[in-house]
């Protein structure tokens, strides 16, 4: 590690105006890494939110608001992110969700993680510690991470977690084409395909009525996961076809 | 039901199709007035072939264009169809991906660019 690290945390928010507030003020802005405190860009970008989540964001100076034109997914969000993040030299960064749903003890976990280990990759899995979470949530998944496996030969306990953090590598290979919720599956297989090194480390989750709401597989679980099936198996298809 | 009423039936509706949605490209000035009488002409030709298809069928098997022993003509037309068909399916299918990509960089490019002059 040396003294020219920068360190963000991307937030992909759609409509999230109600805790956006919240989870940008609870979220750590420096980070300590042996005797170096690194400072913490914070970027949100803001996927065509119909509410007041840019609003909400622009209360606060320290963080950096991207704003998307026009709604385009979550891929696509944290694809801009990881743009930005790219462009702007920063040497590690941490998604998460904008719902609450991540502990932000975790991200200063998994920034000095990134920063001291070997890893490229980092996956917060929430499947070392799965009291609170629905089983029909622990199910799907399970599925997705199987589907995951069978189409890209990696194998992660938790393929849809929005917490994951990079290295400087691992911003520079990664290149997600994915718009929509398959771009969890589509970093993992970047990663595997780039040859970079992917690890995963526990994370705490909490579960509320709202988080619970958010997310594709609080949804009709079985037209979610087909619909997942049908984006990663284009995205396999086109890969090979257009580079 | 008479095979010939059968094969009309089942593809009048996407000649009909057709030449409404070149129609209505052309009053929605999608295509001018030579891309509707390409799009008219397509279809008419198709929907010309479907009316005289008794008589088309005839002229092939008086002539023993539909002899399928081993390759008739009619099958070596109606693969070739086929495949052409399927090519020009995937020939859209990925200029539509390159064109959906390109159009998410613009978007990326420019959502980073206005959030920057903000």
């Amino acid at each position: 590690m040396n003294a020219n690290e920068k360190v963000c945390i991307i937030i992909p928010a759609y409509n999230e105006g109600t805790v956006i507030g919240s989870v940008l003020d609870a979220l750590p802005r420096s980070v300590k890494i042996g005797k170096q405190v690194l400072p913490i860009t914070t970027i949100v970008v803001n996927d065509g939110s119909a509410d007041n989540t840019s609003t909400e964001v622009t209360k606060r100076p320290w963080a950096v608001l991207i704003d998307h034109i026009m709604n385009s997914g979550a891929g696509a969000a944290t694809r801009t992110g990881l743009s930005y993040a790219r462009q702007h030299g920063f040497t590690a960064a941490i998604t998460m969700d904008a719902d609450g749903q991540h502990h932000p003890d975790d991200a200063a976990k998994l920034i000095n993680e990134i920063l001291k280990s070997e890893a490229d990759l980092i996956i917060g899995t929430r499947f070392k510690d799965t009291s609170g979470m629905p089983a029909r949530r622990i199910i799907g998944t399970r599925g997705l991470n199987l589907i995951t496996f069978f189409l890209f030969g990696v194998w992660v306990s938790d393929v849809q977690s929005g917490m994951k953090a990079f290295s400087r590598r691992a911003i520079e290979a990664i290149h997600i084409r994915s718009n929509n919720f398959a771009f969890c599956s589509e970093i993992i297989w970047m990663a595997h395909v780039q040859k970079l090194r992917i690890s995963e480390v526990p994370i705490k989750v909490i579960y509320t009525t709202y988080s619970l709401s958010k997310g594709q597989l609080g949804q009709t679980d079985i037209v979610a996961g087909m619909r997942f099936l049908r984006q990663l198996l284009k995205q396999r298809f086109m890969r090979s076809i257009n580079g | 039901m008479d095979k010939y009423a059968l094969l009309i039936t089942l593809n009048l509706p996407f000649i009909f199709f057709g030449i409404i949605k070149a129609w209505a490209m052309y009053k929605k000035r999608i295509v001018n007035r030579f891309g509707l009488l390409l799009r008219l002409l397509f279809w008419l030709v198709i929907a010309a072939g479907l009316i005289f298809d008794r008589e088309i069928y005839n002229f092939l098997v008086a002539h023993h264009l539909t002899d399928s022993v081993p390759l008739s003509l009619a099958d070596v037309v109606l693969t070739t169809g086929v495949i052409f068909s399927l090519f020009l399916c995937m020939r859209i299918y990925t200029k539509l991906d390159l064109l959906e990509r390109r159009v998410d960089e613009l978007h990326e490019r420019l959502s980073i660019r206005l959030s920057s002059k903000s």
